[in-house]
């Protein structure tokens, strides 16, 4: 590592070009392997800028610790009780600071830094971090919304199983490049005690406590399940999911402005002087009213549940 | 703003953005007018014993400064080291964990947490070390350049 040499290297979330500085060569391999390289032919526009400077820190503590907090312009994250990143969105820039040791947790930047980091800086690049997964199949993208606990995450990977691609299993990121685009990040799945009922092979992985308090199996879906990763789709088709109090499954179309309505009802509301941002992210939640909108309600095995979407998708052209 | 990694669908603001600052002063420090809003008359009266002197002037052209405070369970505040980050565009002070104070350098705006305790005399000392370090990191920036300075 070069303390004096500051190494640049840019990055695509969600086709948009990000500019990260760093004076950790470790960091610029962590940017490498998580983000997707630079596109031929996407805009030379840099959206946002990243300053990552790893410090010679007497007596780090990497112990978890993470806290956030944020006012007007400006937003602050710590992940560990030695680390500092703050975020200025007017400018769209981040500075982070950080020991040493923290760039060679590879898992941390992987499963919370990075993904918290895009969170926050999102709304300052008009991408819009929804709570829905994302599959992908022929090209075509399936995002699936409905509300913790309803079962997405383990319908996701079911799907993924029978040979859909996983964008995102719990947070996608929505832009519009023309048509809506659906992004995600090679983040962890993220799976509740109860999924190793259907996942046996999540029975060889420990449950830990995610960066929310849960505790929950937190698993490469490649390794785990042997699933493919999509990495970009548009959104061809919105699934409502409900949780249904009777055992069975149903399939029913509905306006597509429902599901506008119910992803912009789940966005964080951003007060002035932050409130342009939550406009402009609303508009292009907004842009989903036109797309085909299908409402499953469900209180069944996955795997059956899968299969029915499946053919659904199918027969209608979805997929 | 929530981070995406860590909310639910639910709105439940881990930022703590959305905190009402109904406490307002309007001050002017080293030639600059700053608009300071907190929740807490506490911080005001730390802003005045900080050389910050009250105006009662209305000016729009002031600087707005937003401060959280923030209770704390204990009195003790912990680590106080006081560290300031700088990019091209911003200014970061940070006192301890939990105490922080971000500046904008082209608009001259900031916002910040801050702790505060039980014990009034705790929570003094500890708005004085936040000040003090606020002025440490600011002030020769906004009495040598004023408002023309900042635009760099």
């Amino acid at each position: 590592m070069d303390t004096l040499r500051i190494f640049t290297q840019p990055a695509m979330f969600a086709g948009r070009t990000i500019l990260f500085r760093t004076n950790a060569t470790e960091m610029v391999r962590r940017i490498r392997e998580y983000f997707p390289a630079i596109e031929a032919g996407s805009s030379s526009d840099i959206a946002a800028e990243i300053s990552l400077t790893a410090d010679d820190q007497p007596n780090s503590q990497l112990e978890d610790a993470p806290w956030f907090r944020g006012r007007g312009y400006f937003a602050f994250a710590r992940f560990t009780r030695s680390d500092r990143f703050w975020f200025n969105l007017r400018t769209r820039s981040v500075l982070g600071h950080f020991p040493r040791a923290l760039a060679d947790d590879r898992q941390r930047w992987h499963k919370d830094i990075f993904p918290a980091l895009m969170g926050v800086l999102a709304a300052a690049i008009d991408v819009v971090p929804v709570h829905a997964a994302c599959l992908v199949r022929d090209g075509r993208g399936v995002l699936l919304n409905g509300r913790s606990g309803a079962g997405k995450s383990t319908l996701t990977i079911t799907l993924a199983k029978r040979g859909y691609s996983l964008l995102s299993d719990e947070w996608t990121y929505l832009s519009d490049n023309g048509a809506i685009e659906a992004s995600g990040l090679p983040t962890l799945v993220k799976l509740l005690p109860d999924a190793v009922r259907f996942f046996p092979e999540l029975s060889e992985y420990r449950q830990a406590e995610s960066l929310n308090g849960e505790i929950a199996y937190e698993v490469d879906p490649e390794r785990c399940f042997g699933v493919q990763r999509a990495f970009k789709c548009n959104v061809d088709c919105v699934v409502l999911l409900d949780r249904a109090k009777d055992p069975g499954c149903t399939i029913t179309p509905v306006c597509g402005s429902q599901a506008a309505a119910q992803l912009i009802g789940e966005l964080e509301p951003l007060e002035p002087p932050l409130d342009t941002y939550f406009e402009r992210q609303t508009a292009i939640v907004s842009r989903l009213k036109t797309t085909p909108t299908l409402r499953l309600s469900f209180n069944d095995h996955p795997t059956t549940v899968a299969q029915l979407l499946d053919h659904t998708l199918s027969n209608r052209g979805y997929r | 703003m929530n981070t995406s990694n860590d909310r639910d669908a639910s709105s439940t603001d881990l930022m703590h953005r959305r905190v009402r600052l109904a406490e307002c002063g309007r001050f002017s420090w080293s030639g600059a007018l700053v608009a300071l809003s907190t929740n807490s008359a506490s911080v005001l009266r730390a802003a005045e014993h900080a050389g910050f002197t009250k105006q009662e002037s209305v000016d729009d052209q002031a600087y707005r400064w937003e401060i959280t405070a923030e209770s704390s369970v204990d009195d003790a505040a912990g680590d106080c080291t006081c560290q300031v980050f700088r990019d091209a565009r911003s200014i970061y002070v940070s006192v301890g964990h939990t105490q922080w104070f971000a500046f904008d350098r082209a608009t001259g705006d900031g916002a910040g947490f801050v702790t505060i305790g039980k014990h009034p005399t705790h929570t003094d000392a500890n708005l004085t070390l936040y000040f003090r370090a606020l002025v440490d990191a600011l002030g020769t920036l906004v009495d040598s350049g004023q408002r023309e300075g900042l635009m760099t």
